[in-house]
Order: structure tokens, then C-alpha cells, then sequence
């Protein structure tokens, strides 16, 4: 017992190993000296393995618990990380454990802190990635459990045991994934601290959306069931931006947290509809984006009064939804007196230029789509440029862009164009989201970046509602078009922030390809595994069994589960029946129990043939039967495994000998 | 107040192990020869599968409320593995049979030692298998498919007489140490367990008593081993170990150096030689002669009430005056 509780060699290369594995991929975000204590503790207790430093005394222990518990609170003081505080304290708690581990009991507190970690680290990543390197932490920690209850000292046989056991349970394990009912979050859960949020920010000071054209980070994945529409046509909205300050456009308060009910109730029933999927990258931000008048049939996600969408909490892990957008509906035919209001806010004074010349056109054009055509037609005839990398503006920044400096990108294009229209008393109001996409063939889906971030012009009209206008698309309509991606291929600063990203080898056809393919698998990644809940669940059952199979779901599960423990039975079953063995000890003891009623039992510990020789004595005349009954059973218990004419002949000797024993009997009572 | 407590609770543990022997006696029962299969393997989790069990459960709820289709991957997977462990550990101790060989003699009150003859199952190697006996030590083995192996299995020799040896418990927790299959089998294991060796004076005058020719000689000391008492002349069939070498080199003729047991200097050791002391002390005191003149090569015989052996050397024959000593009512 003392040998089988002390720690084989060979757990502490496999302890050694899974805790760097669990500590490596925290060592970035973890406080440097955090990442350095748990080194420290890995050193020190290789040091102790090997016998060249002594194990911590239990005064030692209390004073480092005393200086590092306390300190990682100081750490992260006034923060609300608490799962950073978790893993931190994790970590170390596993650290110091493995200090002070001296049985098996230990070595197994700490694999739990393993699993426990393995789980928090789902937290910060779901990547495919981080799936396959948790998996090879697993088959560690199940390498380090089978190293400690098995006469094996080879890590290599542990591996090789603990990849079967996997496999093994894969089965098990993916049919309770897709079937196990997946419920709503029981109570909040801390999230881990945002990394900075990254998109579309929801003020608009010409500039912001020029830094996310450098960037080549992914947005979002789309992926259209049914025909996908043209380029130009994938708007995809985010947030409106309708309150002006003179430099800068943001949302405005009223705007916020306010749900609306459903504002296209007037849908024509043979409008165009669009549905598809979504998976959004965490922005750490509430906004959704969707074409024109989308609804998301989802608890989490609300309309507000613009018709965009809006996430119940900001969105810091991958999220997939589903939209249905009805692109040529009518949006707000009568627009509220402070909608109106809104829709034509502006400061006080300023860009005098701008203002003379909208109140000139508002003087030469009667119709507001006539002067918004103005407009536009000035962009597309006069020398404005299209560029990502704009001259800087002065306080007056409408005047500088219009009359001076005419070079700019969408933000200064829509922001300067809905100026105008407010002054001229059209309602407008400016858009921010992406336009366009890359399709990715391998897996029918279009890939939206950062880059392709743009904003453009929502105006009111009598009668229409919101109507879009982009004058970006005046100005240079091949960004529209084409893309983002070939448009601006060749312009300085684009993908600027990027620069290692993949993007960068588009024109290499094997680089491109690989760049496409890579993100086909992990796209499906998300949408079948990490984006895997209630939703999808049903699809799956759906198409598995049918919708009508659906509705006998439970009892098909039901069935299946029970087929599958009457195999197992079954199997066991046959094992046992493999063993004649049993059958044979089984005769055997019957025939004992019958020649215990003639008082001739079978003392306790007494052998078969010894058994056999007294009874022998006992009915000299049946010792030839008795001892050809011996005989066979000494055959089928100790000798080879029975085999079932063995067992048969057996059952046939005793029947002979029970009948003739009884015969005997009932003579020898006639004859007294 | 506390010794009634613990009063009633040693009742209700006699209860408890008398019902648990009483069902193993049916479920498991005694044989010489036993095959671990499904109706004698008992399995449960052990702690540490306990521990297992409830970390995957809270890494589920934890999966459940931050929504991470990998936590419950990863909780799912932990409950297969332990849902598979009961496969793993049963199969590990399934098809294994066990053969009671028997007991080697022992003395009471030291360790004695039983023999077991494992044979593995077909195809099927068992790793790691704990085997003892409840309380005594265990041994830890691992068994090659298709093998045979014999082990020794302590057991506290504590009652003299024919002992038949507790339940063995055989164990195992491979691979993963979440689940532990047992069973506890009664091998029809049987040792003989001697008297424990005391030395003890003998009681002078009941050896008289019973010896009269030799009290009628003078009550002259009968010759032992124990003590040196003087030469006498060298007669035939004399042991060349008592030829007093010295006094032959001094010219002084081949001489016999005399020992003495102040009283226990028969050749047969006489059941009265204790009278007065109990049965056990009587038995430890004669048990210890015979271990003590068979370690001399002396003859020895044995006089008990209505049972006499005559005398004889060797270790054949010292195994026979010990199994009287043992089995003596």
C-alpha cells in the first residue's frame, strides 16, 4: 500500500509537461511576475524531484501564500477581471500544490486544476487552434493519470493509452455534443477584460474609418441561403449616426436603449427577401450588423428606432445570427416630429461656405430628390478624390473638404453631404457599417474586413421614407463595385496596420487559394462547433430525422439509447457465454447441493477430488460414474477452458449419477 | 455517555459485516477456484473519480452560462472518459481466475503466508491488481495475457489451530483511477497455525511423578543440552559433537561431555511437564522445546493425554509433533 501511494517517476515528467503546456498560452496576458512565480514553482519542484533543493516546510508555504494570494488581488485591483483573478489564482494553486505534493491524492488535485484551467482557457479562445492544443493537453493530463496507476514506466505507452482511450470516447463524447439540450446561461457570468474594441465605433470624426481601412482583421463572415445579390448591394448597416457637432458624428442618446416594435409592418408580401447567417467577430461592442430592414428572430438581439440591430450585451465572443432583410420595403413613410427633429439637428454656426451653398441649392431645386441628385452630380463632376490617406482638416472641416482640400474618403463624403441636406431642410442622417465582401468559393460565403468599413447617406423623402445615397459611389464608383479589396490594392495605406496579413499575397494564386481555404475551415469551425446551441441543435435533428421525425425525437432517442445498452448487453452476454467455464462450476455446484440432501455434502475448501474419493467410499457401487464425473470437471475447471461438450457430458454424467444415487436410495429404504 | 455510543455503534457494525458476509457468502461463494466475471466484480468510483465527476459537472454549468460549445466538449468528454472507466477497470480484473494453493505453517502471533496461483484471460493482460488480505499488507502485480503467476499473500497468524484464511480482497483502479473494481473471494485457503513458541520453566515434580524409574535412580539430573554437568567414558553410538576433544588431546582417553536440562533433559516431552498452567501456555512451552531440540537435531518425542509419539529426528517429523501442539482440542 505504502509503494502504491508514493508518486511513480513517470507522473512527474507528465505533471511537468501539462503544466507548462497550461501555463504557456496565459503567459501573455498573465502580469509578468505571476508567469515568473509559476516558472519558479516548476523549477523548484524538478529541483526537489531531483533531490537538489529541499521541499518548502509548511512556515515557507504560509509565507508565500500570504505574499502571492494578496498580491494577485492588488494586481487586479479596481478591475472587474475576475476570470483573469481566476486563472491567476488557478495557476497558482496548482503551482504550490505541486510544491507540496507528496501522494497520489495530490497528483490528482492538481490534474483537476488542470481540467479546471483547460476549461477557463475556453474563455478567452474557441479557436481551432486552441481546441487542437487543449486536446493535446488532455491526452497529457490522461497520459499523467494512467502513469499513475499502471506498472508502465514508458511515457510512450501512456500516450499510446491515452490516444485509444480518446478515441474511444469520441463517439460518446460528439453524440452527447449534438444531442445534449443546450440551455440558456443560468445567472451573468464575469467576462474576461475586453481586448480593446475593435469595428466600427459608434462617433465618426472623418479619419476613424481611414485607421480600419489599414486593417485587414475580419469583421464578420455572411453567408446568403439562396442567391447572394451584387456587390453594390451588400450595405451593411450598423448604426446611424445623426447628432453633428460640428466636428465629430455620433449617435444620439435618444436613439439608445429604446426597442422598437417591428418598423416594416407594411412589407409587400412579393418583395425581395434576403436571409442569411452571420458570424460576427467579438467587437466588445453592441451593434449587429444587417442589409437594410433586417430582423433577427433572437431573444438577445432588439431593433431600435433606426432599424439597426442591437446586441443585449456588448458582443465579446464570436456570435452567429440569423437575418431576414427586406431591402426594397418602405422604412418610416411618416417621420415623428422628433425623428424630424433629430434628422435635422446641427450646431449653431459654422462652415458659412457650406451653409451659403446649401441654401443656394435649396433656392435653385423645389424637390428635395432633385437636390440631393445636385449634390451627388457636384461629387461625381467637380475634381473631388477619392484617397485613404486625406490632408488634415481645420476646426471648419465642411468648408476645408468641400472648397479646398476636395480629397477625403466615405466618412468625409457622406458627413459633409448630409450637412448639406440638413441645412437645406432635408432630413438626413449618416450610416456607418461595411459594404461588400469577398466571396470565399470553397465554402459559399463572403468574408467582410475591416477595410471594408464605409459610411454613406440615409435621406427622408415625402412619400419613400429613408432612402439610401452613397456618394462615395459618385465619386469613385469602382470602390462600390469592384470592392474594397481591388480598389484599393495599390493605394498607400491600405492593410497598413497589417502588415503580415495573408490579404497581402492576394495576387499569388496557391497564396490566395490557401488563404481561402484556410478561412473556409475555420468558418465552418464556427458555424458547426463553436456556434453549436439550440438553434442548430434542432436543425441538425431536423435534418437527421425529419421535421415529422422531429416531433418523436425524444422517443427515437429514447430507442436509440436503448438499443445501444441492449448491444452493450448483448456483448456482455456473449463474453459470458464465451466462458463455459461458469456453466460447468454451475453443474457442478447443483450436483454438490443434490448430494448434500443425501447427506453426503461437500465440506467448505474440500477439493473436487477429494470430494469425489469420499463419496466414492460412501456409494462404492457408483465410484466408477463418480469418478468418471471428477474426471471431466478436473478436465473443465483446471485444465484447458471448458468447452460446451464438455459442459454437456458433464450434465449428462450427473443426471446419470443423480438418477441411479436416487434408485439406490429408495432400494436400500425398501430393503430396511 | 461515549462508551454507550460507541456500545451501540459496534453493535451496529458486527450487524453490518455479519449481513455483508452473509450476502458475500451467497454472492460470492467459497471455491477453490474462482474466475472474476460479472456477478463477483463490484465496482464504484473511488475519491478521485468522485472529484472527476463533479469538476466535469461544473465545467457544465460553466459551459451552460458563458455559452462555450467547447466547455461542454470538453465536460462531455470528461464524463465519457469517466462513464469509460467502468469498461477499462472491470475489464482489467474480468476473466482473471484465482487458485487457492493452500497456507505454509506458521506460528501464532507471527505472519503466516498463503499461496495463490493466478492465471491471467485469454488475450487479456491485467495491469496493476492489488491483492491481500483485509487489514494485512497487499502486493501490487501486473499479469502478462495468457500467464500463470504465483503469489504469496501475508495474513497475522493470531489463533492457533487449522486457520481458514478472511476473504482475499483483489483490487484494481487502472487505468485512470476513477473507478475501483473489487472482490473479495474465499479461496478455501486453510494453514495450520502452531503454537506460539514460549519458554517456559517446567514444573519439577510432576516430571517426577511421572518418570518414577528415573526418580527411582536417584533423582540423578537427566541428560540435556542445556547445561554441562561432566565426561563420562565413550560408549558406541555416541555423537561425535559431545567427544570432549580437549580431554582426548590431554591423554586423558576419549571422553562424553555431559549436558543437562535441569528438567526438560527427556527425550520425550511430556504433556504433564507443565501441569498447573493453562492449556495455550502449556501448549507455547511444549512448542518451544520441540523448536528448540529440532534445532539441536535432537530426538524428540511427545507424550500428550492419550496420545503418545514416539521419538523421531527431522523436519518431517518435527511438522507432526507441531501439528498435534496445533490441532490439539
Amino acid at each position: 500500500m505504502a509503494l502504491i501511494n508514493q508518486i511513480p517517476r513517470a507522473s512527474f515528467f507528465w505533471i511537468l509537461v501539462f503544466m507548462s503546456m497550461l501555463l504557456l498560452p496565459h503567459v501573455a496576458r498573465l502580469p509578468l511576475w505571476i508567469s515568473a512565480f509559476c516558472f519558479l514553482c516548476l523549477v523548484w519542484r524538478t529541483a526537489i524531484h531531483l533531490d537538489s533543493f529541499p521541499s518548502p516546510n509548511s512556515w515557507v508555504r504560509l509565507l508565500i501564500i500570504l505574499v502571492v494570494v494578496p498580491g494577485i488581488f492588488m494586481q487586479y485591483q479596481g478591475t472587474a477581471e475576475a476570470i483573469d483573478i481566476s486563472v491567476s489564482l488557478l495557476l497558482v494553486g496548482a503551482c504550490l500544490k505541486l510544491l507540496e505534493m507528496r501522494d497520489r491524492r495530490d497528483v490528482y488535485i492538481v490534474i483537476i486544476l488542470g481540467f479546471l484551467l483547460l476549461m477557463v482557457g475556453f474563455i478567452y479562445s474557441q479557436s481551432m487552434l486552441a481546441a487542437t492544443y487543449n486536446l493535446l493537453v488532455m491526452l497529457v493530463l490522461l497520459s499523467c493519470m494512467l502513469s499513475m496507476n499502471s506498472h508502465e514506466t514508458a511515457p510512450s505507452k501512456h500516450l499510446q493509452l491515452a490516444s485509444v482511450m480518446l478515441m474511444q470516447c469520441a463517439p460518446l463524447m460528439l453524440a452527447m455534443f449534438l444531442l445534449v439540450p443546450r440551455v440558456a446561461p443560468l445567472w451573468a457570468m464575469p467576462l474576461p477584460a475586453s481586448a480593446g474594441q475593435t469595428g466600427i465605433s459608434d462617433e465618426m470624426t472623418p479619419g476613424d474609418i481611414s485607421r480600419l481601412g489599414r486593417s485587414g482583421e475580419l469583421a464578420f463572415r455572411a453567408t446568403f441561403n439562396g442567391q447572394q445579390p451584387p456587390n453594390q448591394a451588400l450595405y451593411w448597416r450598423g448604426l446611424v449616426l445623426d447628432h453633428f457637432d460640428g466636428r465629430t458624428w455620433r449617435r444620439s442618446r435618444s436613439a439608445l436603449a429604446e426597442p422598437t416594435q417591428k418598423v416594416f409592418a407594411e412589407t409587400d408580401p412579393n418583395a425581395d427577401i434576403l436571409e442569411y447567417d452571420i458570424i460576427l467577430e467579438p467587437t466588445q461592442q453592441p451593434w449587429l450588423f444587417g442589409i437594410r430592414m433586417a430582423e433577427v428572430q433572437s431573444a438577445g438581439v432588439l431593433l431600435d428606432r433606426n432599424g439597426t440591430l442591437v446586441n443585449r450585451r456588448p458582443v465579446n465572443q464570436r456570435l452567429q445570427y440569423q437575418v431576414k432583410s427586406y431591402p426594397a420595403a418602405a422604412f418610416d413613410r411618416e417621420l415623428s416630429r422628433r425623428s424630424r427633429a433629430e434628422a435635422l439637428q446641427l450646431p449653431e454656426a459654422g462652415n458659412p461656405a457650406a451653409r451659403a451653398l446649401a441654401n443656394e441649392l435649396r433656392q435653385r431645386y423645389d424637390s428635395d430628390l432633385d437636390l440631393v441628385m445636385a449634390i451627388l452630380q457636384r461629387f461625381s463632376d467637380e475634381p473631388f478624390f477619392y484617397t485613404l490617406t486625406p490632408p488634415i482638416l481645420s476646426e471648419a472641416s465642411i468648408d476645408d473638404f468641400l472648397f479646398q482640400t476636395r480629397e477625403g474618403f466615405c466618412a468625409h463624403y457622406a458627413g459633409s453631404m448630409t450637412y448639406l441636406l440638413r441645412v437645406a431642410g432635408i432630413p438626413a442622417r449618416v450610416v456607418a457599417g461595411y459594404q461588400g465582401g469577398e466571396f470565399n468559393r470553397f465554402d459559399d460565403y463572403l468574408m467582410i474586413y475591416q477595410y471594408n468599413a464605409h459610411a454613406w447617406t440615409e435621406v427622408w423623402l415625402e412619400g419613400r421614407g429613408w432612402v439610401r445615397f452613397d456618394p462615395t459611389a459618385w465619386v469613385a464608383p469602382d470602390r462600390i463595385i469592384q470592392g474594397a479589396e481591388s480598389f484599393f490594392a495599390d493605394s498607400s495605406g491600405f492593410l497598413e496596420e497589417s502588415p503580415f496579413s495573408f490579404l497581402r499575397f492576394r495576387d499569388t494564386p496557391w497564396l490566395n487559394n490557401l488563404r481561402l481555404r484556410l478561412d473556409a475551415m475555420d468558418y465552418a469551425w464556427n458555424r458547426w462547433v463553436i456556434s453549436y446551441d439550440t438553434d442548430l441543435q434542432l436543425q441538425f435533428l431536423d435534418n437527421l430525422l425529419g421535421v415529422e421525425g422531429r416531433k418523436w425525437g425524444l422517443t427515437v432517442l429514447l430507442a436509440l439509447l436503448a438499443a445501444v445498452l441492449s448491444l452493450v448487453a448483448l456483448w456482455l452476454w456473449w463474453q459470458r457465454r464465451e466462458e463455459s467455464l461458469d456453466t460447468m462450476e454451475r453443474v457442478y455446484l447443483q450436483f454438490c447441493r443434490r448430494m448434500a440432501r443425501y447427506g453426503l455434502a461437500r465440506e467448505t475448501g474440500e477439493g473436487a477430488s477429494a470430494y469425489a474419493h469420499r463419496l466414492a467410499a460412501a456409494l462404492p457401487q457408483l465410484k466408477k460414474l463418480l469418478l468418471q464425473v471428477d474426471q471431466v470437471v478436473n478436465q473443465g475447471l483446471y485444465a484447458a477452458p471448458a468447452r460446451t461438450e464438455q459442459v454437456k457430458n458433464l450434465r449428462a454424467l450427473v443426471n446419470q449419477l443423480l438418477r441411479q444415487v436416487k434408485a439406490n436410495r429408495n432400494t436400500s429404504a425398501s430393503g430396511a | 455517555m461515549d462508551t454507550t455510543a460507541s456500545g451501540r455503534f459496534q453493535f451496529l457494525k458486527r450487524w453490518a459485516l455479519n449481513l455483508r458476509e452473509r450476502w458475500l457468502v451467497k454472492q460470492v461463494p467459497a471455491a477453490n477456484l474462482v474466475s472474476l466475471h460479472r456477478r463477483n466484480i463490484f465496482i464504484l468510483p473511488t475519491r478521485q473519480g468522485m472529484l472527476f465527476f463533479s469538476v466535469a459537472l461544473i465545467i457544465f454549468v460553466a459551459a451552460i452560462n458563458y455559452s462555450l460549445s467547447l466547455a461542454f466538449a470538453l465536460a462531455f468528454l470528461m464524463i465519457s472518459l469517466f462513464l469509460l472507466g467502468i469498461l477499462h477497470t472491470f475489464y482489467n480484473l474480468h476473466g482473471l481466475q484465482l487458485q487457492g494453493i493452500g497456507g505454509e505453517p506458521g506460528f501464532c502471533g507471527e505472519s503466516g503466508v498463503f499461496v495463490l496461483l493466478l492465471q491471467a484471460g485469454q488475450h487479456r493482460q491485467h495491469e496493476a491488481i492489488e491483492l491481500g488480505f483485509p487489514g494485512e499488507a497487499t502486493i501490487n502485480i501486473k499479469l502478462a495475457a495468457n500467464t500463470r503467476k504465483r503469489v504469496t499473500l501475508a495474513l497475522n497468524l493470531n489463533k492457533r489451530g487449522l486457520l481458514r484464511a478472511p476473504r482475499v480482497k483483489i483490487r484494481s483502479v487502472y487505468p485512470l483511477g476513477l473507478w475501483q473494481a473489487w472482490s473479495h473471494l474465499d479461496l478455501a485457503l486453510e494453514g495450520l497455525v502452531y503454537p506460539a513458541p514460549v519458554s517456559c520453566t517446567p514444573v519439577q515434580a510432576s516430571a517426577f511423578n511421572r518418570h518414577e524409574e528415573e526418580a527411582e535412580e536417584g533423582g540423578s539430573p537427566r541428560p540435556g543440552a542445556e547445561d554441562f554437568h561432566g565426561l563420562r567414558d565413550y560408549r558406541s553410538g555416541d555423537s561425535l559433537k559431545q567427544i570432549a576433544w580437549k580431554s582426548l588431546a590431554r591423554g586423558q582417553g576419549l571422553k562424553i561431555k555431559q549436558f543437562v536440562d535441569t528438567a526438560a533433559d527427556s527425550q520425550i516431552l511430556d504433556w504433564d511437564m507443565f501441569s498447573g498452567l493453562d492449556k495455550e501456555t502449556r501448549l507455547s512451552a511444549l512448542c518451544h522445546l520441540v523448536l528448540q531440540r529440532s534445532s539441536k537435531d535432537q530426538a524428540t518425542g511427545l507424550q500428550m493425554p492419550g496420545l503418545a509419539i514416539e521419538t523421531g529426528n527431522g523436519p518431517a517429523h518435527q511438522h507432526r509433533l507441531l501439528e498435534v501442539l496445533a490441532l490439539w482440542p
